[in-house]
This record gives C-alpha cells, structure tokens and sequence, in this order.
C-alpha cells in the first residue's frame, strides 16, 4: 500500500520501469514455497541476495535479475530516491554483462506451477473487486474520505487512508445460486446463499488498509443477514447486516449492505454494493488503527474484463478449499 | 387501545423522521466512489506488471532487459 503511494506513483521510478525493465509483481507467501521451477529459479537468484540467508522466512523487497537467474540488486526502502538509484545502477551493471549472463541458453518454457499453489479464477465464475477504506464522518452524518494530516519530509510511513484491494472469487455454481428464480416475486426478500455469505463475510468484511488483515472465523459472526430482492426482470436489491467480533471484544465490525446484482441469460452482469459500519481493534500484522470505533467502507463492484491485477487471487484463498468451504471450515 | 396503537405507530414514524434527520441516507453509488480508488491513486497500475515469472523471464530475454521484481507477503497487486 505504501509502496504503490510513495514508489510507484513516482512519475521517473514509472517511466524507467516501463522503458527499461520488465516489471513483475508476485506474492512472497506463494513464490517462496512453491516446489516447482518458478520456485526453485527465485530461491536459487535470492541466494546472493541480503534476503539469501532468510530460510522459510520472508524475502519480500524489489530484486532486480536477469532471464538467465543472474542477482544484480535489493533493495526494500520506500523512498523513490533510494529505489530510482538502485534502478540506475543495476542498468549500468545489467549493460556490463556477458550474453550468457543476461539470457538462459535454452527456451524458458511456462511453467506448470505446484497444484497446491495454483490459483487460477474459477472458469465460468465472477471475480468481484472489493475495495476497503476508512473513512470520516462529517458533522451531518454523511461519510467521507480521511484528511491526510501533513506528510512529513522523509517520512515514508504508511498512513492507511487509500484504497485497499482484494478478490472476491464466485465459482460458476456460485453465480447459479446467486441468480433469483423466474418465479421469485418482486419485493419479497431472498435470503443469500449461506455458502456465499459466509465467504464475504469471513475474508471480505476485513480490514486490510493497513496491510494483511486477520480474517474472522465462523465463531466470530455474531450476525450476517444478506437479502437479495428481486426488483424487476434481471434486477434485485442487496440488503445486509453484520456484527463481527473476536471473543475478548477487541477488534469487531458492525455494519450494513446496501446495493444491487443485475443478471441476464443465467450470468452476472452487474454487482455493485456498499458495506459502511464501524470497525475497531486491529490485526498483528496490521498496527495503526484508530482508537475506537471509525467508519469504514468496503465497495463490492463486479469486473467484467479482468485486466492482470484483477486476476489475483483472493487474500484468503491461501487455503483454497477453506476458502470456497468457508461456512465448514 | 386503538388510540394507544396510534400512538406508538406515531411516536415510531416520529422516532424514524428523527434518525433519518440526524443521519442522512448517502446513495450507494456516491458511496463505491468514495470507497473505490480514485484515478490519482492508481498511478502505480500505469506501469505494465507481469504476474508470472516464467513469461517475465521470456520477455526480458526477447527484449534484452532485466526483470524488476516487486516481492511482497500478499500479493502487491492485490491485498497486501
């Protein structure tokens, strides 16, 4: 979250990225462990790395290395200065190189990645973008987005006020039970499907601007209602209610859904919905919260052409069976 | 118990026209745009990421560039 505000919004650090590099983005938790080629090729380039003695540990940063596997530099800093020197001189170093260092001999073929750590979008599913922010409440009772307070001169710490993202991944059968039925009547609530309730609620209703958030597990639902009203042909209305809450009362949410779904020929076409509340407390990995009890949005939109960050898959598909199971689980 | 039934649907109208006052309706669609990221925050997704090794790997050996990877615990794509 910091890094995409205070690095990769850096109009030079974009440029020289674009024209110079190939920019890859991976997730560390499934890059580190994968037993396959993709795996082994990271580990065996991070050897030479500061992050080389890290074991099962994190290796998280920006590594710059060549086709061939060949390290040239890390760095894990969030000041663009530091990141757009360490670009300049890997591109000198990169110039230098032999062609054997720069390029494998032979083809690099794609790789069949570890079944335990494939995450591929269900085939004939939805992927719904879900973004969270905290918000204000002005005098009047209506939201708005967080002031910045003052950004201090070299200070590059992350404030939380953007929009975080995540996945919200609907299987083919899952859209199937989202659809009401042609004989369901105009006006009369649908309860939402459990299965899929259950799943929003648990890793949907988090609050990750801060980073990666703990999830709620099914004890910590004190309340998830969810209502689909049919409107008129190929329209219904969402309605929700939540009250989340860890046993020692620590950290919670309450709030409430409002939106719609749109549907033509057995598919999604539109999912638009609002959950506005309150949260409060915060995760081990996640420090910073406001004290208390804030306001906080999640926005669920549906995305029709998936573009390469939509494809991502969901933070809490780690495991992916508890994932789409996550009303047993 | 007519006139006692009027008055507490009276009292309850009264009770919603309070609440509605004090905190008005925001329209969902004013919402998602409050919530969603906005153009200036998405300056980041301009640059043209890879989201696999191996075709990264191939691209930079086709166009004779080093690879820049952006490692992170959860993905920097998505939730992280």
């Amino acid at each position: 979250m910091a890094d995409r505000e205070f690095v990769f919004a850096n109009s030079e650090v974009r440029k020289l990225l674009t024209e110079k590099f190939v920019p890859l983005a991976m997730d560390d938790w499934y890059l580190r462990q994968q037993k396959d080629d993709n795996g082994r090729f990271f580990i065996a380039m991070t050897a030479a790395s500061p992050r080389g003695d890290a074991g099962d540990n994190t290796r998280q940063g920006r590594y710059v290395f060549t086709a061939a596997g060949k390290y040239l530099d890390f760095n894990n800093n969030r000041d663009p200065e530091r990141i757009l020197s360490m670009l300049r001189t890997s591109l000198r170093t990169y110039g230098k190189l032999s062609e054997r260092d720069r390029k494998p001999e032979g083809e690099i073929g794609a790789v069949t990645p570890e079944p335990r750590f494939d995450r591929t979008p269900p085939k004939n599913g939805a992927i719904v973008n879900v973004f969270t922010r905290v918000l204000e409440k002005k005098p009047e009772g209506s939201l708005s987005t967080c002031s910045a307070p003052p950004q201090e001169v070299g200070n590059f710490r992350h404030r939380g006020f953007g929009a975080a993202i995540d996945h919200l991944w609907l299987r083919e059968e899952d859209v199937k039970s989202l659809l009401p039925a042609r004989e369901a009547k105009p006006g009369v609530p649908i309860p939402f499907p459990e299965a899929l309730s259950v799943r929003l609620t648990r890793f949907h209703l988090c609050d990750n601007s801060r980073g990666e958030p703990p999830h709620w597990s099914r004890s910590e639902i004190k309340k998830a209602e969810i209502f689909l009203t049919p409107e008129s042909a190929g329209r219904a209305k969402l309605t929700g209610s939540f009250h989340l809450e860890t046993k020692d009362g620590k950290r919670g949410f309450t709030g409430e859904m409002d939106g719609w779904l749109e549907y033509k020929n057995g598919k999604l076409t539109e999912w638009k919905a609002v959950v506005t509340g309150e949260h409060w407390g915060q995760g081990q990995y996640t420090p910073g919260a406001r004290p208390g009890k804030t306001p906080i949005g999640f926005a669920f939109v549906l995305c029709p052409k998936p573009g390469p960050a939509d494809l991502v898959p969901p933070q809490g598909s780690r495991w992916l069976q508890g994932y789409y199971e996550a009303g047993q689980h | 118990m007519i006139r006692k039934g009027s008055l507490l649907l009276l009292l309850s109208m009264a009770c919603l026209s309070l609440r509605a006052a004090a905190e008005p309706v925001q329209k969902t669609a004013e919402l998602l745009d409050i919530i969603a990221p906005a153009k200036s925050e998405q300056a980041w997704l301009q640059i043209p990421w890879e989201t696999d090794l191996a075709a990264a790997r191939r691209k930079a050996a086709a166009q004779d560039k080093p690879v820049f990877l952006w490692e992170m615990d959860g993905h920097p794509l998505g939730c992280t």
